[in-house]
């Protein structure tokens, strides 16, 4: 199998060489077991990705695929991406982008999982609406998303036996999110 | 009008899956699919970005075609399913939003072929396990 790293475009595509050597395998999977899936109704005043965060670790879950369905924040930042010039990477977050709420969350897409010493970590891509009916969306902070009434709701599917650990990248130069088999549950 | 269909099943083990850069993101679910004997399955959760987006509005080689240069568009939300395709080969559709440099919001289904990753894809399936074969009411 050839590994692309031009940048250039196959088949029609653009393709970006990144700061580190390709590595393998370029798709990475592990099998995990479904357990019993769990609603989350997050209160008003909760810094969002902190609380998801130590109520799947109280549940003994160690990594999750989660979806948002809902929520309104009373305040919320996020980034969006962007070229790097500084090279050390393809891509960068810009500076913050800050709204007072009320903002409405349409709809988000989050990873949950260990992060850099064990810490657990949520990683999370929303898609929100200002009070203006402006469309936003990013990744969000790891903290300052104040849920205003109403709060959120999560719905969680827990991994077992396997899930998501924080691994330095050395192709991208970010830590990241990989695969991993046997994560320790109780 | 086509008649509906009706497919009884259930969900089965959960794949995590991680495509590296340059992956396509449709075909490289495919392909991560293929290797791992999935035939079937639903998205339940992503996470990641793309060097460029190009996204379709409806079905079809007229339907509406867009692209959003980057690199770092963010894929903010995905759904869609894997199915048995042409030979049994899993084929993915798939549909999001996104977000671009200059923080528009967009969005539509991801066209095979045409979205390399850019940092990574964190992406949960679930296995869907038919019980029968599809039928109609």
């Amino acid at each position: 199998m050839t590994i692309p790293q031009q940048s250039d475009t196959w088949k029609g595509r653009r393709l970006i060489e990144q700061p580190g050597t390709p590595l393998l395998p370029r798709r990475m999977c592990e099998w995990a077991e479904a357990g019993t899936e769990l609603r989350l109704s997050l209160g008003e005043g909760v810094d969002l990705l902190p609380e998801l965060a130590k109520v799947l670790s109280g549940q003994d879950i160690k990594s999750a695929a989660l979806q948002i369905i809902s929520g309104l924040f009373d305040k919320v930042s996020y980034f969006t991406g962007m070229i790097d010039k500084s090279g050390a990477r393809v891509a960068t977050y810009g500076a913050p982008r800050v709204l007072e709420g009320p903002v409405l969350l349409l709809g988000a897409n989050a990873i949950f999982g260990l992060g850099e010493v064990g810490v657990p970590l949520v990683h999370c891509h929303a898609v929100m609406v200002d009070a203006k009916g402006r469309v936003h969306g990013g990744h969000l902070p790891l903290e300052g998303c104040i849920l205003g009434s109403g709060g959120a709701v999560v719905i969680v599917a827990p991994l077992r036996n396997a899930g998501f650990e924080v691994a330095y990248d050395s192709e991208t130069n970010y830590s990241l999110f990989h695969p991993v088999s046997a994560v320790p549950m109780s | 009008m086509s008649e509906t269909r009706i497919e009884k099943g259930s969900y089965g083990r959960s794949a995590v899956i991680r495509l590296r850069p340059n992956e396509d993101l449709v075909e490289g679910v495919e392909q991560a699919c293929f290797e791992n004997g999935i035939r079937a399955a639903v998205v339940r959760s992503a996470v990641g970005s793309l060097v460029d987006a190009v996204l379709q509005n409806g079905a079809g080689e007229d339907a509406p075609t867009f692209v959003e240069q980057g690199p770092g568009v963010e894929i903010l939300t995905l759904s869609g399913e894997v199915m048995p395709g042409e030979g049994g080969r899993p084929k993915a559709d798939l549909r999001g939003t996104i977000s671009t440099p200059d923080a528009r919001v967009l969005g539509g289904r991801f066209l095979p072929g045409r979205n390399s990753i850019c940092i990574t894809l964190e992406l949960v399936l679930q296995e869907w396990l038919p019980e029968t074969d599809a039928m109609q009411p």
